[in-house]
């Protein structure tokens, strides 16, 4: 038998912890206990940032095994396969070999009290698989097998390996350098590369990280006795899955390998969801609350008398004051079908126009974009390899793709390895993505609108256009192009706005225009601005007059495809409404909550986190507060449990089956109900229905309803985009994926929109634009009007954000200008005008006052997605604390160096966070991620949504500004949290 | 509702922090208890040499040989089950210890108070080493990047010369083995201590060369020196006290009555009195 080995290509390496997750999952290993890492690694004053996954090196002279005191050894080495393993039932936990190995890769169970270490998974190799983590990685970073035909392959290929033989113990586990960026010689490692401190500073104190099983339990306890298929609930990259069950548990979760295009693959989060289905803290029993607000104090109450009371109360504030009192606000968490469906249903019958959910925070200004353009919410291109993994140029702007989409992300830095096609990430910091990119183009936040207007203005002037498209496919193309002429947007006008060379933004245009099929991959960096609309609208234009556009290999892309999600109602059954909605945004609930305007909101039920996840979070607990009721359904008790009058335990995945979140490709997951939920926790299904009986809707809402099955057969599929999609159809598929639309039971699932392809008609044209004019549409007079009536234009006047380290151009809305918006039917809008920079203005006091640092908030790393990562014990493991990534010239100035506590000031709050001191970000710039909360178990620290403000909204798309305030950054002294030294 | 997971136990002795803990506690309570009663407990419990005290003393020992036995045997090849012996190891040691309390009778102003002292130090020291310890060891994980990165001033030419070294001494200490898996056992040294002790010297060499671009906290790199140097202390100690009160009869008694057993009274004038 040859001698077997892993592969790891730091080039491939997206950081994400994938492979750890697989690795602990597989191996049941609890916290503190490794047997892989994935270290992050940067110098502080260097722009690199490389990826390194430390695991045992199998050396043919192993440290461990010599340092081992026992006789006969207890460490051993397979002289065939060459694989060095330990019998723990025979380790007395001495430590010897920890503190032996040079690689720091020998793991150690302190709960055991045993070495624990990487054996290349002989459990899984006797069973004819691939080792976990290669099995699981989603960048396909980790390759196993003989290793001479991996050093065959490394030759072959002509990639450099590392050295790490250092220390002549002759490692087996291959190491490939980073490939040097394009036009570079360089490879982009860091010199004196450390992680930082945010990756588990104090590690050791996190003691309070508890596994519970099946974690910690021996490997034939966890064998499942079904394999069944699903997808993944929490992002939208909708990932196929495969749950292994055990009677009514789920014992394991991997990617699903029959799936042709995912392969496997699967971030760490679906995996840890491992953690959310047999987690302590899974809210299991309905609360009442008996102490004040926030004073978490609750009773455990029967459900039926929760819902009596809570229905009670909901009619008490129907009568007092009508029906559209009551909001409702549903965020990811609850799932597409209680959202579009049940509560949808359920609004209607009751009579309130007030029911939102998170995407006034992530994608209004994208989805309104595409209305307003294509007609349709649909995004034209899909992840294979004859699609997007055919283009030549990736440009990601304001989306790290590596990082909240990492199996996309793999599937994309994959093809494009194979084909040599360029990757271009314009953010203001180095993220994961923009590490892997060729090129990283350090914007300022919120000027991304600038950028895309002077590479409007290099397309047009150096005539790079794709002419026939733009003839045939763009109406008011010319309008453009001279408007943009007319302000003079061109590279140089956009150099001091955006702090890129002008040079940079020219052959950035040059490329796109060039690139036989470009990528254009845009997310909330670009969708949480007050220009939200504006922005996207100028990308969808590079895209489309670059010819990149209903075509393979060249688009314009933004997170999710919306679907249509019909959940008819019956004109005779929908309460009648005398009010309109308060406003598209929840944002614009907050007034209406205390002050009254335009009216009260007295009741709001919550899905989700808005006390976390909303903006301005003293404002928001002062509003809620004032409500005269707040139900809060949920998996976990957070922030806003401890503020709720009720609290209702939820079901999630495959407790109650259902559909995932709709994929970037116009993918539907199905997931059965497999296993019962927690306690006495519900499906929110259910929840609606029974709350329904109690309000008189059991007609519409009946008990059959319950079942998620049925309800998506007859209600939520009756649109052109889901009428094919029945659950009989996704259960024949392997994966339980169907593409859409599916207009017809039968249909065939449509690929990439084509437009100029007559056989793809069917898809193309009738399904991607569906604008009175069938093209695709910058400039019209009646889309003008629309623009003109909230303050704006429908050409692309530039503008950014309020608050700006240099005074540009913003919008102010205009007091007491109310007017009906051009984008959501009976919500109000405020109109706006484009305010010119001047002395004295608003961002100049505030930079007066000391407010001189652009805080830009954003997505936490792969392991964390919002709230409920974070009671993942392996999630926080991962990355325990809140973070504040900050430039080491600003450090030094405030006299803070990496792992120190600082407070972060806004003029709305202050919270505190642990210091990254890194290069990989705009001098005078700090990035807080999102997520964290007080209330959590683990590490519980302050939103960044307590410095946001929620006033600061897109004119026409209600998206508010989440990425670019002004803020002050301080050290705080006498708080240092710092790696142990060990 | 679902049927909860619970893991299983485990199949091998598992000398738990929560095991460590509540021998701590138990043995804390029953020394507590000892001086608190002291003055009601019978004769023969309370004083020096008596024959209950004496008896705890000999079982009391008995006890504590079972950590030495677990320390020769682990290195000798000769335990089937290292895990189930560093169980038995702590157990014993723990109640042999309580042991030797009551078989001190308290009398904590003498010399061979010393012994307790050192005894209790390598319990708490085993202890704390256990649970603390434990977690500093696992932290250690992920710590090295350096060593696949960076370019480590690493003498490999001396590197080098020792593994060549090493292999030949090795022809000579045991022929059959390959120095890339070897490591000397107890047995090496009984049979060939030079060879041993020059082989060994080359590994700490090597350990010194591979180490030096890491710093090991000094708790977990001395924690088992410091255990094991201050238990073979405290055993050279009780024996030491056994040969005296067996064979120094008279020294020890210091003129008195000699109430214990005994082989011979031998006396050392020059000795102070209570020993």
């Amino acid at each position: 038998m040859p001698q077997i080995s892993l592969m790891i290509d730091l080039d491939a390496c997206i950081g994400c912890k994938s492979c750890e997750a697989a690795c602990k999952q597989e191996h049941g290993l609890g916290p503190h206990t490794f047997r892989n890492q994935v270290l992050w690694l940067e110098n502080g004053t260097q722009t690199d940032l490389a990826f390194l996954t430390v695991t045992c090196q199998h050396c043919d002279r192993p440290a461990c095994l010599r340092a081992c005191p026992v006789n006969p050894k207890v460490i051993a080495k397979d002289p065939e396969t060459g694989v060095v393993s330990v019998d723990q039932s025979r380790c007395t936990g001495c430590g010897e070999c920890v503190k032996s190995c040079p690689y720091g890769a020998m793991g150690f169970d302190a709960g055991n009290h045993h070495a624990v270490k990487c054996d290349l998974c002989a459990d899984r190799r006797s069973a004819g698989k691939d080792p976990a983590c290669a099995s699981a990685c989603p960048a396909d970073a980790i390759h196993f097998g003989d290793r001479d035909d991996l050093l065959a392959r490394v030759e072959h290929e002509g990639r450099a390996r590392i050295d790490n033989d250092k220390f002549l113990m002759k490692p087996a586990t291959i190491y490939l350098e980073p490939r040097p960026r394009q036009g570079s010689n360089k490879t982009p490692l860091p010199s004196d590369p450390k992680p930082p401190a945010a990756m588990g500073a104090d590690r050791e104190a996190s003691l309070q990280l508890k596994a519970n099983a099946p974690y910690g339990m021996p490997r034939e306890e966890r064998q499942p006795d079904r394999i069944v298929p699903g997808g993944c609930n929490i992002c939208f990259n909708g990932c196929p899955i495969k749950f292994h069950l055990k009677e009514d548990k789920v014992v394991a979760i991997s990617g699903n390998d029959e799936d042709p295009i995912f392969r496997g693959k699967v971030c760490p989060k679906s995996q840890m969801t491992l953690q959310l289905y047999n987690s302590d803290l899974r809210l299991t029993e309905p609360l009442k609350r008996v102490g004040p607000r926030g004073s978490d104090r609750f009773e455990t109450v029967t459900w039926e008398r929760a819902l009596d009371e809570i229905a009670g109360k909901l009619l008490d504030v129907k009568e007092r004051h009508g029906p559209e009192s009551l909001a409702i606000f549903m965020g990811t968490r609850a799932g597409m079908i209680t959202k579009y469906g049940y509560v949808k249903r359920f609004a209607g019958l009751w009579g309130t126009p007030n029911v939102e959910g998170t995407e006034t925070l992530c994608s209004t200004g994208k989805s309104t974009t595409l209305n307003m353009t294509q007609g349709t919410q649909r995004l034209t291109n899909i992840f294979t390899e004859d699609d997007i993994g055919s283009a030549d140029l990736f440009v990601y702007v304001g989306d790290n793709q590596a990082e909240t989409r990492p199996v996309n992300f793999g599937m994309v830095n994959r093809w494009r390895k194979q084909t040599g096609a360029r990757m271009i990430t314009v953010d203001p910091r180095l993220s994961a993505t923009a590490a892997k990119s060729d090129e990283w183009l350090p914007i300022r936040s919120g000027t991304d609108m600038a950028l895309g207007l002077a590479l409007i203005h290099t397309i047009f002037a150096e005539n790079l256009q794709d002419q026939r498209f733009c003839d045939e496919w763009i109406l008011g193309w010319r309008d453009w192009r001279d408007f943009v002429f007319d302000q003079g947007y061109s590279a140089d006008w956009a150099a001091p706005i955006a702090d890129i060379p002008a040079e940079r933004i020219a052959a950035l245009a040059r490329q796109i225009a060039s690139a036989d099929g470009c990528m254009i991959f845009c997310s909330r960096g670009l969708n949480q601005h007050t220009n939200s609309v504006q922005t996207n609208r100028v990308m969808i234009f590079v895209a489309a007059v670059t010819g990149n556009y209903g075509r393979k290999g060249g688009g314009y892309y933004n997170m999710a495809s919306e679907m249509a999600m019909g959940s008819p109602l019956p004109r005779e059954l929908r309460a009648p409404t005398t009010r309109g909605p308060v406003g598209r945004n929840p944002m614009s609930w907050l007034q209406a909550m205390t002050s009254g305007e335009p009216y009260r909101l007295h009741a709001m039920i919550a899905g989700c986190n808005p006390f976390s996840s909303w903006a301005d979070q003293e404002a928001v607990r002062n509003a809620v507060g004032a409500l005269d009721l707040l139900v809060h359904i949920d998996l976990f008790k957070n922030e806003t449990s401890r503020h709720a009058d009720y609290v209702l335990p939820a079901a999630t995945g495959i407790e109650r089956g259902g559909i995932s979140r709709s994929a970037s490709d116009r993918r539907i997951v199905w997931n059965d109900a497999f296993i019962p939920p927690p306690g006495n926790a519900k499906s929110d299904g259910w929840i609606w229905v029974e709350l329904g009986r109690r309000l008189g809707m059991a007609k519409a809402m009946p008990e059959k309803y319950k079942n998620l099955q049925v309800f998506w057969d007859e209600v939520c599929n009756q649109s052109d985009d889901l009428r094919g999609v029945t659950v009989e159809r996704l259960r024949k598929k392997p994966n339980r994926w169907l593409r859409t639309p599916l207009p017809a039971k039968g249909a065939k699932e449509p690929g990439t929109f084509l437009l100029d392809d007559p056989s793809d008609d069917f898809f193309g044209r009738r399904f991607l634009i569906q604008t009175a004019s069938g093209k695709l549409e910058f400039f019209t007079p009646e889309l003008d009007e629309r623009f003109k009536s909230v303050g704006l234009s429908a050409l692309p006047e530039f503008y950014s954000e309020r608050e700006q380290l240099v005074d540009l151009p913003h919008i102010e809305r205009i007091a007491g200008e109310m007017v009906s918006s051009p984008v959501f039917p009976r919500c109000p809008a405020n109109r706006h005008v484009i305010v010119s920079p001047s002395e004295g203005s608003y961002s100049a006091k505030l930079r007066d006052a000391g407010f001189d640092t652009e805080l830009i908030s954003g997505r936490p790393n792969a392991a964390h997605f919002h709230s409920w990562t974070h009671y993942f014990w392996q999630a926080q493991e991962m990355w325990p604390d809140l973070f504040a990534q900050i430039h080491p010239e600003k450090a030094a100035k405030t006299g803070i160096s990496d792992g120190d506590r600082i407070v972060i000031e806004t003029v709305e709050s202050r919270i505190e966070a642990i210091a990254w001191v890194r290069a990989g970000i705009r001098e005078q710039a700090i990035f807080v991620p999102i997520g964290w909360g007080e209330s959590q178990p683990y590490h519980p620290w302050k939103s960044v949504n307590f410095l946001t403000s929620h006033m600061q909204r897109d004119p026409l798309a209600e998206q508010v500004n989440l990425k670019t305030k002004l803020c002050r950054v301080l050290a705080k002294t006498g708080s240092r949290t710092s790696r142990s030294n060990v | 509702m679902r049927s909860p997971l619970r893991p299983a136990p485990l199949k091998t002795p598992n000398l738990s922090n929560s095991v460590i803990i509540a021998h701590l506690v138990l043995l804390g309570v029953f020394c507590s208890g000892y001086f608190v009663a002291h003055e009601r407990l019978p004769e023969s419990w309370r004083v020096a040499g008596a024959p209950f005290s004496y008896m705890a003393g000999v079982f009391g020992a008995g006890l504590m040989i079972v950590p030495y036995a677990f320390s020769m045997g682990k290195r000798g090849g000769a335990l089937s089950s290292p895990r189930g012996w560093l169980f038995a190891h702590a157990v014993c040691g723990f109640w042999g210890f309580a042991l030797l309390v009551v078989h001190s009778t308290g009398n904590l102003d003498q010399l061979p108070a010393l012994l307790m002292i050192l005894g209790l130090f390598v319990l708490l020291q085993g202890s704390w080493s256990r649970i603390v310890v434990a977690r500093k060891i696992s932290a250690t994980f992920g710590s090295r990047p350096e060593a696949f990165l960076h370019r480590l001033p690493v003498d490999r030419i001396a590197l080098r010369e020792i593994i060549g070294e090493k292999i030949a001494l090795l022809e000579k200490l045991e022929p059959s083995a390959s120095e890339a898996l070897f490591s000397p056992t107890l047995w090496h040294w009984i049979r060939a201590p030079r060879l041993t002790r020059s082989y060994v010297s080359l590994c700490r060499r090597e350990r010194e060369i591979v180490s030096a671009h890491f710093t090991v906290n000094p708790v977990l790199r001395f924690w088992r020196v410091v255990h094991m140097s201050a238990a073979y202390l405290l055993l050279a100690g009780m024996v030491l006290h056994i040969v005296l009160v067996t064979f120094f009869a008279g020294y020890v008694s210091g003129g008195e009555n000699i109430h214990w057993w005994h082989v011979t009274e031998w006396t050392f004038d020059w000795i102070p009195l209570g020993v």
